[in-house]
């Protein structure tokens, strides 16, 4: 009480001050209490990967230096979920309890989605860097948000770019043994391909773990038309395996694909069968891009960044950092409000991020990478035209 | 059934100590100790499942937390309302998309359904021992995972269900837990539970004193399977969204250790193994965000709880084989305290 009433007659007597010497009042950055933003993260476990705290944390540090938000400092207040679904409702109750202003939650829908439900009377923001399961927002359109494009999205830019560079044909590859990557994806890559007047010759089933696809290569070998491209969900290592068994049978096919492909590891496995991939990511740290800029900063200050999580999650700070600048507030509800209404954001992975009409999964301008000569190389930048439902 | 009365005396103290510590935390503590509370109720109506097949006839089964998985998606399959259902999981086969119950019947079918599976994976497990019977458990476990993440017109794979209505609560948690102690006591102190527990020290001794040791493994089997499973409702009524990872690996390990540091043998040490676990999981999981502890702030030591899991477990292999209370119980316990002022004889 006595310091919040100190407070106010400092804030006066200042305003007094400047109204008598006729100047503004310099808004005094650091001033007030932090403003707290709560992180249930995947620390530990199977989903680490896809979560990055040191990756806010460098982003909440360079944002302070700034100035803060609305004259006050940003905090974060991370804890660790363990990758488990029990402990991240755990964690998500204990930062709602700490009165945190919005919430970054675990990278995969059954851990984010309790989060969210719990945060839903607050009309709290809940956001997940890692993750591009559409059907986190879908489970509670209101409060949710996906920092990453959701597969949907990938796909698309993905498809459009491929139809833009004249190819006809596509065989999807389609695998059962890990999430929805490996089987939804195609789904909506052939979607979006055939709006823009592609066809799917072909559906392959594939294991992954195998060291041996000539059985996947000797059908698609047989289809009638013979496809131009590959598309599939491919994590690593059948990223980079398949473009080279399909090369070395002699096959002439591209592969198309998303952030599967987005891996430094893709091209030792690959070989010279790499330069037939081209896919849509989340962002690329080319020379002169906000998100090398990013990196280099926070590798000045001494962080280590692991994977493109890290520009993410640094993203879903910049994101919350506006909403609460054009929500002029700290209140859980106002930012989740302002959040929602975001439009043509300038993000670090991406120039243009709209929530607005979008119930949480973001439209976002996507990077379409090429390896050529065994590098990665960025080709394109866009805002897919056309994206297939969810 | 001449033990009902004992069991049902000696079941008494921690059956209120439980309910006691359920109604401090739902009157005192945060909103998120709930949680934590919940959590614990739910992990020790597992592991008493557990117990009461692994104590009782000494094979170690990995293969439960597919029942309670089993139980999770039944409730919540049957539980989420229809018009979300027809987003999810339009093509649910036997007509599953259009049925919408109340959280009662969908457990009482969800226990059915796990009755109906334990019974019949009974006939293999109870013909089985030693290694065989353990690497059968774990394929249970494969199996069940494999069917959660790949009838994916039923349960969308590792795409989570959400949507269930959110029914359960402390209270209702730590009456699950207080009905499996007293349910895990009572075939502990049976004639049944005792042959069980005498065919697991000496099998051939067992059955040259006539125990039926197959037909006993497979009412333990059914019996334990049973209690897995309502700690599956727990799980779904609680979190309102269920995926596969949930009842696989990493919570099989959790609850093992849990288990084998208060001593599978005995009720009580499971009890104690789950409240030790859970409070040193938990004081872990304070210091390793590095607070400020008597002055002195604390570095940030994530992966802590991980370190002290198997610390836990590779001290009680190294000092106590049998876990803290072996085959101890409660009321034995107690008995041997006062025994030297007695008779001077511990």
């Amino acid at each position: 009480m006595s310091a919040a009433l100190a407070r106010t007659l400092a804030c006066r007597t200042t305003l007094l001050a400047a109204l008598l010497s006729g100047t503004a009042v310099p808004v005094l950055a650091q001033e007030g209490d932090p403003i707290v933003i709560g992180y249930a993260a995947a620390m530990t476990g199977p989903l680490a990967t896809y979560d990055s705290v040191d990756g806010a944390r460098c982003m909440i540090d360079r944002l302070n230096e700034a100035g803060g938000v609305l004259g006050r400092p940003l905090a974060l207040e991370a804890r660790d979920m363990k990758s488990d679904a029990v402990l991240s409702s755990v964690v998500g109750q204990e930062l709602i309890d700490m009165g945190v202003s919005a919430i970054i939650a675990p990278p995969s829908d059954d851990t984010a989605i309790p989060i969210a439900a719990l945060a839903l009377p607050l009309n709290m923001a809940v956001m997940t860097v890692g993750s591009t399961q559409v059907q986190f927002p879908m489970a509670s359109p209101t409060n949710s948000y996906l920092t990453a494009f959701g597969d949907n999205l990938s796909a698309a830019a993905s498809a459009q770019y491929a139809a833009e560079q004249g190819h006809k044909t596509v065989a999807l590859m389609i695998s059962r043994d890990f999430g929805s990557y490996g089987i939804a994806l195609p789904e909506y890559w052939a979607d979006a391909f055939e709006h823009h007047g592609g066809t799917v010759v072909g559906r392959v089933n594939y294991n992954i773990g195998l060291s041996d696809y000539s059985a996947q290569v000797a059908e698609v070998a047989a289809m009638d038309p013979k496809p131009e491209l590959i598309v599939g969900g491919f994590i690593s290592p059948e990223a980079g395996v398949m473009p080279r068994q399909f090369a070395s049978a002699g096959m002439d096919v591209k592969f198309f694909g998303t952030d599967g492909f987005d891996d430094p590891n893709l091209l030792p496995i690959a070989g010279d069968a790499a330069d037939t991939i081209t896919f849509a990511t989340h962002g690329f740290p080319s020379e002169g891009s906000d998100l090398k800029a990013f990196y280099d900063d926070c590798t000045a200050r001494g962080y280590t960044v692991q994977n493109i999580f890290f520009g993410l999650a640094g993203e879903t700070v910049l994101l919350l950092k506006g909403a609460i600048e054009r929500a002029g507030s700290a209140d859980p509800a106002a930012i989740n409000a302002a959040l929602a209404e975001t439009e043509n954001f300038k993000g670090i992975t991406s120039g243009s991020i709209s929530y607005k009409g979008r119930a949480g999964v973001p439209s976002k301008e996507l990077t379409i990478v090429q390896i050529q000569d065994g590098a990665f190389v960025p080709v394109a930048k866009f805002v897919p035209d056309y994206i297939p439902a969810p | 059934m001449r033990h009902l009365g004992r069991t049902l005396a000696v079941s008494a103290l921690p059956v209120l100590c439980l309910l006691a510590l359920a109604a401090l935390i739902q009157t005192f503590a945060e909103p998120f100790q709930v949680r934590l509370a919940y959590a614990f109720f739910m992990n020790l109506v597992l592991a008493l499942g557990l117990q009461v097949f692994m104590g009782n006839s000494g094979v170690v089964s990995f293969g439960h937390l597919g029942f309670m998985g089993v139980a999770s998606y039944a409730v919540a399959i049957l539980t989420i309302p229809v018009a979300l259902k027809a987003t999810m999981i339009p093509d649910a086969p036997f007509g599953l998309a259009g049925v919408e119950l109340s959280p009662l019947v969908a457990a009482l079918i969800a226990f059915a359904l796990v009755l109906v599976l334990a019974f019949l994976s009974g006939f293999l497990v109870s013909r089985l021992s030693g290694a065989a019977a353990e690497i059968f458990t774990l394929a249970l476990l494969v199996i069940a995972y494999v069917v959660f993440t790949a009838w994916i017109d039923l349960t969308r794979g590792q795409r989570s269900l959400y949507g269930i209505p959110v029914t359960s609560g402390l209270g209702f948690a730590a009456a699950v837990a207080c009905v499996s102690v007293v349910v895990a006591r009572l075939f502990r102190d049976s004639d049944l539970g005792l042959q069980l527990r005498a065919s697991s020290e000496d099998t051939l001794a067992a059955r040259a004193m006539g125990v039926h040791i197959g037909r006993l493994r497979h009412i333990a089997w059914v019996i334990s399977a049973l209690i897995v499973g309502a700690a599956g409702v727990l799980h779904a009524t609680y979190l309102g969204a269920i995926g596969p990872n949930s009842f696989y690996f990493s919570q099989t390990f959790l609850v093992m250790a849990m288990i084998i540091l208060g001593g599978m043998r005995s009720v009580s040490g499971t009890i104690l193994g789950v409240l030790a676990i859970s409070v040193g999981n938990e004081i872990a999981r304070t210091l390793e965000s590095g607070p400020v502890v008597l002055g002195v702030d604390l570095p940030e030591m994530f992966g802590l709880t991980g370190f002290f899991l198997g610390a836990v477990i590779v001290a009680t292999m190294i000092w106590r084989r049998d876990g803290i209370l072996g085959d101890i119980e409660f009321e034995t316990l107690f008995r041997r305290r006062k025994a030297p002022s007695k008779g001077g004889e511990a």
